[in-house]
């Protein structure tokens, strides 16, 4: 098994349970995220990270103490971009993910919020545009991270 | 009595709340302990409760029954729900199947759960004390139990009551009548709990009280900010005529809107630390910690700590809040219990302000409000479309609150 692999299986042991719906999108998006460099071994991985009364479908911790969130939908976009512009403002970075191409409209938003949007078609990322980095306030950071650590797939 | 000084300010206990309860308590008037956790958490509530007690400050307290959850099946019951049923020496309050019906209240039983009910609360400042110095160490001040207080007043069992003619309203009057008969004279004194299914009930149950007397009220499920124009009308109705008729109205739910009743004649309001401003009866069931949400103090009431930031980075004037547990800082960056204090802080800072205001000046001041707030919010470029619709309609309450003010 190659590391990459092997990192892949450390954070979705069980491929079978992302089949339907949105969690569909994950296996392709956690693999693009370690070729991609995005996820490292001491990265920290969290599902359904609870936060601010929801709950982040994806989020990462780097070793840096950089976070990132992402939060995935198939559908439309304006649903999934409140959740993303939500996640600005205490993560670094904040990522929407579809299954479909967003309205031109829908992107102008992304962009215009500093969100970035990945889309997801036949087990190909597309990204549509990057997010912009942005530094929170240090007492939701601080939170944030215990929260992600709690929740966080062991890091071997 | 402290629940009938105006304006008073009460806070439900909770366990998740005993922070909060222990760093304020110059903040607030008194403490209402649902009966539940006081049955349940018995010593834990209790040492907690009656060290608060002894302080200096001495907030006063009282003990909700909760009684209407005992009206309803509990198909699922609680160890809580047990656990008070049981204080009660009645098991079959828990029933699983349906809906009890008036008539399995007979007056022998009413009689004898009242007795149980002032019982426990005439001996709660003694019995329950077996965990006071642990609390009173975490108080960080030097108490004995001799120095706890009794409740403040027995709040007798009660039912929710469509209206005066609604066979659930005599037994609801016989349980004060009961509780008054089995209360010690020198005791703290029995009070009535007038719980109306709607709005438009509790002027008709508060008209059938024909002594005027301090009272407790509660209107099922009437949640100021979401509630019609004539469901507030009918509400301050209820307390304008219930105080002209010599009555002192204590609200068991209230947010800020029932401050602003306190000049038609409401005494105070209790609530939740972070929540809880209002509670339908068939809910009484459900518990559970509130989610963490942010006191928008412009708006009187709380959004969800996202959107508030949302908000925040369209102006940090809309969330300007000069209290020392947000210290100058944006929502996102308060923590539980910082988000607790502040809503605390800012309802005791609503009740400075605004208590006594005249109807017609509230009315102008939140008419004012509302327009400042939707000219921000509207102005904003950086708001995505579905958080700029739900920040309007964070604040479209406030014009609700303005006509019921205006509608007399």
């Amino acid at each position: 098994m190659s590391p990459q692999e092997a990192l892949l299986v450390r954070h979705l042991p069980d491929l079978s349970a992302f089949e339907y719906g949105e969690a569909a999108l994950l296996p392709t998006l956690m693999r693009w995220l370690i070729a991609t460099g995005r996820v490292r071994a001491q990265t920290m991985v969290a599902q359904e990270v609870p936060w601010l009364g929801r709950r982040v479908d994806l989020a990462l911790l780097t070793a840096r103490g950089v976070t990132t969130a992402f939060e995935l939908k198939l559908g439309r976009l304006q649903r999934v971009l409140e959740q993303g512009a939500y996640n600005r403002s205490s993560f670094h970075r904040s990522w929407v993910v579809t299954g479909n191409r967003p309205r031109p409209d829908g992107l102008r938003w992304a962009q215009e919020l500093g969100i970035g949007v990945l889309v997801i078609q036949h087990d190909i990322v597309i990204m549509l545009s990057a997010p912009t980095m942005r530094e929170p306030h240090p007492a939701a950071v601080k939170r944030l991270r215990a929260t992600i650590e709690a929740r966080a797939t062991l890091v071997a | 009595m402290a629940p009938f000084e105006p304006f008073a300010h009460y806070l439900a206990y909770g366990a998740t709340d005993q922070q909060t309860l222990r760093d304020l308590r110059r903040s607030y008037s008194g403490v209402l302990v649902p009966g539940t956790i006081a049955a349940f958490q018995r010593q834990g509530t209790g040492g907690f409760v009656l060290s608060l007690s002894a302080t200096p400050e001495a907030p006063p307290y009282m003990i909700d029954p909760r009684f209407p959850l005992f009206q309803q099946a509990l198909s699922n019951p609680k160890k809580s729900h047990t656990a008070l049923a049981e204080l009660l020496d009645d098991a079959a309050l828990v029933q699983q199947r349906r809906d009890p019906t008036p008539d399995a209240f007979t007056d022998e039983r009413m009689a004898a759960i009242a007795r149980k009910w002032v019982d426990f609360n005439c001996s709660y400042g003694s019995a329950e004390n077996a965990k006071f110095e642990k609390y009173a160490k975490r108080l960080g001040e030097e108490l004995t139990p001799e120095e706890a207080q009794g409740p403040e007043a027995v709040l007798a069992p009660y039912f929710a009551c469509e209206g005066s003619d609604d066979p659930w309203w005599p037994r609801s009057k016989r349980f004060l009548e009961h509780s008054q008969a089995n209360a010690p004279a020198s005791g703290p004194p029995c009070l009535r709990v007038v719980c109306a299914r709607h709005s438009g009930a509790l002027d008709e149950l508060l008209a059938d009280v024909q002594e005027p007397e301090q009272l407790v009220v509660w209107v099922s499920g009437l949640d100021e900010h979401q509630a019609s124009t004539l469901e507030l009308v009918q509400f301050r109705e209820a307390i304008t005529n219930a105080a002209a008729r010599g009555h002192e109205p204590f609200a068991l739910y209230g947010g800020f809107f029932s401050v602003l009743l306190g000049t038609d004649g409401l005494r105070g309001a209790s609530h939740g630390i972070g929540f809880s401003e209002h509670r339908n009866w068939r809910e009484l069931p459900e518990s559970g910690a509130p989610p963490a949400r942010y006191y928008l103090r412009r708006a009187h009431r709380y959004v969800p700590q996202d959107l508030a930031e949302a908000l925040y980075t369209v102006s940090p004037d809309i969330t300007a809040c000069p209290c020392p547990h947000c210290d100058g800082r944006p929502p996102v960056a308060l923590d539980y219990h910082e988000l607790m204090k502040h809503s605390v802080w800012c309802r005791a800072e609503e009740i400075e302000h605004w208590y006594g205001v005249a109807t017609d000046t509230a009315a102008r001041l939140l008419d004012d409000e509302y327009d400042a707030l939707s000219a921000q919010i509207g102005a904003a470029r950086t708001l995505a479309p579905r958080i700029a619709a739900r920040a309007d309609n964070s604040i479209e309450h406030l014009r609700q609150w303005v006509d019921a003010l205006r509608s007399s």
